[in-house]
């Protein structure tokens, strides 16, 4: 073999190498950059679908009666709310009971969540109950709207038939 | 003297390329190492996903028919009963064992008699740990049936799933 040919084929071992180097870099570099798994968007969300589901079909206390979180909502979306009691209305009961299970759960947790009783207009419309969001999260970074974000959104919507614009409880998780 | 310095040479390159070589295959087969040990972790995930909603379908602690209940809930005395049994009877110990493997189940009270409540520890319902195990944990929500108040209460299953970790 000549020298030359030699020489060439030392270039392309070199060019080879380092080729074989970028697609292993590019190859890595994706990989981690590829956001939430498919398992982990599937963890989330079924964790909010049964905390959605969940949430509507318990009880709660009305002034010593028993009625559904769903139904305690119809009635407000219905604008007769029946749970009012020791100058608290409906809605600030609702308020504080999702606050408590909230935070015993996905702020514990450490997620960046955002429930809400949405009217499901375009855009959606709330009407007397609060959105719950984790407290210790910047308003900036929780889950908004407006801003691209890794999120599942799970709904649990209420019996339409005796309501004029369907109403339905959501929660966000984002990331 | 020319013979032995390039006889030398080429003794030079036949190292270099078998080091080059030999660094490849470790970093291939550290990266393959890693990746086993993830899919080895989302499989465990998984069954720890699956467990949980096994929990869930348990039919020894659904609620009745006659409750009315719906399908994601569980009989809070149902669940009090089966859980003193599986601490108490070896028999059924050894049954449950069968079903959950090594596991160990909580549930969370988050509301009692309609109002919110803490409960951070929760209640051991199922307990079979697995000493220098690695294990995924997974919470599930589901209402829990009162049958003393007559009420629906809100929960969570807290699953944690052992298994043998792999070196």
């Amino acid at each position: 073999m000549k020298r030359g040919q030699a020489e060439i084929i030392g270039l392309m071992l070199i060019v080879i190498l380092i080729a074989i180097g970028f697609l292993l870099y590019v190859r890595f570099s994706l990989k981690a950059d590829s956001g939430p798994s498919f398992k982990e968007s599937f963890e989330e969300s079924q964790l909010g679908q049964t905390f959605v589901n969940s949430l509507a079909k318990t009880e709660f206390d009305c002034n010593g009666q028993f009625y559904t979180i769903e139904e305690v909502i119809e009635d407000v979306a219905k604008g007769t709310p029946r749970c009012a009691g020791g100058g608290v209305t409906t809605e600030e009961r609702l308020d504080d009971f999702f606050s408590q299970v909230l935070l015993d759960t996905h702020y514990l947790w450490g997620r960046n969540y955002k429930l809400s009783v949405v009217r499901r207009t375009e855009p959606v419309e709330t009407f007397g109950i609060s959105n719950q969001t984790n407290p210790d999260i910047d308003v900036d970074d929780q889950c908004m709207v407006t801003r691209r974000m890794q999120r599942t959104r799970d709904y649990y919507p209420l019996p339409a038939y005796d309501l004029a614009i369907p109403v339905e409880i959501r929660l966000e998780l984002c990331s | 003297m020319k013979g032995q310095i390039q006889f030398g040479e080429s003794l030079m390159v036949v190292i270099v390329l078998v080091l080059i070589l030999t660094i490849g295959m470790v970093f291939y087969f550290n990266v393959s190492k890693g990746a086993i040990k993830e899919e080895v972790r989302y499989r465990e995930d998984a069954q720890a996903v699956t467990l949980a909603k096994n929990v869930l379908s348990t039919p020894e602690i659904k609620c009745g028919r006659l409750a009315g209940r719906g399908d994601a809930c569980i009989d809070g005395a149902k669940l009090d009963a089966l859980a003193w049994l599986i601490e108490n009877d070896p028999s059924v110990k050894a049954y449950y064992a069968s079903v959950f493997e090594y596991a160990t189940i909580r549930v969370h009270r988050l509301t009692s008699a309609g109002f919110p409540v803490s409960d951070p520890d929760g209640t051991v319902f199922y307990d079979e740990p697995l000493d220098e195990a690695v294990f995924a944990r997974q919470f599930i929500f589901t209402t829990l049936y009162d049958p003393v108040n007559d009420v629906q209460d809100l929960a969570y299953l807290n699953v944690t799933r052992y298994s043998r970790a792999i070196s």
